[in-house]
């Protein structure tokens, strides 16, 4: 009875400490959705309400502002998050598949690809915002869509490379023996099988493209901004618009999140892709 | 016949790497060294097509400057504080997670979610919940700090930490906790058995089996605070003054606010050389892991 009684006050205190941490970490995005349902005066009254009426003020005015437009920003959003995923994917899954099974001179991309990744970002904004100036590209989607095809590539590499190193050698046998060339090998046998792998890589690029500031920043000023930069926009030297910087703040966050939710156990193969192993 | 065989799987495994190589050569090594070339030029806005040779101008002037030095000390000081801490946290909670309790599972959910929130967005919410007039974190916050003034020089650093920590940890997190389900449960009875408590079991059975994941992480995320750039760029923007002006944000504002491109490409190439050695060490710590 005793030990009994001991084990469930240790599953009491290990949840009250799991609480206090999820408070911790969540509490500013907490907050900042709350505050985007409040009304100006609620904003700025001190002390902070916790309490209030909320209302939908601000994200009728992040969606009606002149001169902002919200909805395009978002649309864009989800233009260059899908297409860069896609790219990346195309690129990526041949690549894996050689450096998988012919070996060779794949290993030097796959190395390149990783330390892409680990070099500062402002070492390659600056040639390419000068270089797509020059070609007229500042400001039109397919520039953003470059280079987040590029910073997608180095992990959907990876995890590519994991799921077809999980497959068995056999069923590419049987169809080289059937006589399939490399193209079908890869159109009918391989990309069929990863089909999941596919998927949870492709939420993985979705969010990077999403969440990605520098180069959608500097490459954009009016037509392809996307929502994470859009969001800055109300910031400005006059005025800073807290409720309605709150509420788009809230509405771009709420992709990313959903996927947190949904593919979980995708997400976490990803960002431990290459970490784990090591 | 054979030799044919092998000549043909060379090109076949060679084509397929042509398009992630085309796409590495135009869109990061064609700039890169476009880059590393204006590294030597004064290029501005205004003579951009036509920019004036000046040999390692930029880099002695580079040198020179105390803002350059300034911005590379904080980004040392931040990245080794940063990592220090986020490495203590992630291991703490990891190793806490690390057993079954209800709810476990939505737990974990919500321990991830401000890892997929945007750097930017994050660094953006911050700005406003730490603001002096009217964010409600600061004011919580205040009957311990005395102020309200949580973006000002006596705190700025210690939101930038904070922010960036809730950004960041669960990174670590999610890294070690994957590593610690791996370790064998028999091996942590075992030494249960042996009457290691909870402390000498991670010190002595845990750690020693997952050191080469925790080295990994630790120096991918010691390099990745370094370069820290979007969540302070949207929180103080390196201010007030340039008193939290890292490396990037330096960069940052002599290539895209004063448009000095010549000398912002010599910051970021002397930083991107400085980074080269621990990066092509992790790469190839990495690479191990993967064959």
């Amino acid at each position: 009875m005793n030990t009994k009684k001991k084990r469930i006050l240790g599953i009491i205190l290990i949840l009250l400490v799991v609480l206090v941490i999820l408070v911790v970490f969540n509490i500013g995005v907490f907050t900042n959705v709350l505050t985007s349902f409040k009304s100006n005066a609620d904003i700025s009254s001190s002390p902070p309400k916790w309490i209030f009426k909320p209302v939908l003020d601000h994200y009728i005015h992040v969606f009606s502002k002149g001169g902002y437009n919200f909805g395009k920003y978002l649309q864009n959003s989800v233009i260059i998050a899908i297409i860069s995923t896609l790219f990346a994917t195309l690129v990526s899954i041949p690549a894996a598949y050689s450096i998988v099974r012919y070996h060779g001179f794949g290993e030097k991309i796959l190395g390149a690809t990783m330390l892409l990744r680990l070099m500062p970002a402002l070492a390659l904004a600056i040639p390419v915002f000068l270089i797509f100036n020059k070609f007229h590209l500042i400001d039109t989607r397919i520039a953003i869509i470059f280079m987040h095809t590029l910073f997608i590539i180095p992990t959907s590499l990876l995890l590519f490379i994991g799921y077809i190193q999980d497959l068995p050698v056999e069923i590419e046998e049987a169809a080289e023996i059937d006589g399939a060339n490399i193209i079908q090998m890869l159109t009918k046998v391989i990309i069929p099988v990863l089909r999941p792998g596919i998927a949870s890589t492709a939420i993985l690029g979705f969010i990077t493209s999403w969440n990605e500031y520098l180069f959608s920043g500097v490459l954009s000023f009016k037509n392809s901004v996307t929502a994470t930069v859009g969001t800055s926009f109300f910031i400005t030297s006059y005025q800073v618009e807290w409720g309605p910087m709150a509420a788009a703040i809230t509405i771009s966050s709420i992709p990313t999140v959903i996927f947190i939710f949904i593919a979980q156990k995708s997400l976490i193969r990803g960002m431990t892709a290459g970490s784990v192993k090591g | 016949m054979r030799r044919h065989r092998i000549k043909n799987k060379k090109i076949i495994g060679w084509l397929l790497l042509l398009p992630i190589t085309i796409w590495l050569v135009c869109f990061a090594l064609a700039p890169m060294l476009y880059g590393l070339r204006l590294s030597f030029y004064n290029a501005r806005i205004n003579n951009i097509n036509n920019p004036d040779f000046i040999g390692f101008g930029n880099y002695i002037k580079l040198f020179q400057s105390a803002d350059f030095g300034a911005s590379l000390l904080w980004s040392l000081r931040f990245a080794v504080i940063a990592t220090l801490i986020q490495m203590v946290l992630g291991v703490l909670i990891a190793q806490l997670f690390n057993r079954n309790f209800p709810g476990k599972s939505a737990a974990i959910t919500l321990f991830l979610l401000p890892m997929v929130i945007s750097p930017f967005l994050m660094g953006t919410m911050f700005r406003l919940l730490f603001n002096e007039f009217v964010g409600p974190i600061a004011y919580l916050l205040s009957g311990i700090t005395g102020t309200t003034a949580m973006l000002g020089v006596a705190f700025v650093n210690s939101t930038i930490l904070g922010a960036d920590a809730i950004n960041r940890t669960p990174f670590v997190f999610i890294n070690v906790y994957s590593a610690m389900q791996g370790v064998s449960q028999e091996l942590i009875e075992a030494s249960k058995v042996d009457g290691a408590n909870a402390f000498q079991r991670l010190m002595h059975v845990t750690f020693p089996l997952i050191s080469s994941i925790l080295w990994v992480t630790f120096l991918e995320k010691l390099l990745a605070s370094f370069l820290i750039f979007e969540l302070v760029f949207a929180l103080s923007a390196g201010g007030p003054g340039s008193f939290t002006q890292g490396i990037s944000i330096y960069i940052y504002r002599r290539a895209f606010q004063r448009s000095d491109y010549g000398m912002a490409s010599a910051a970021s190439f002397t930083l991107a050389i400085m980074l080269l050695i621990p990066s092509l060490y992790l790469v190839k710590r990495m690479l191990k892991g993967i064959k």
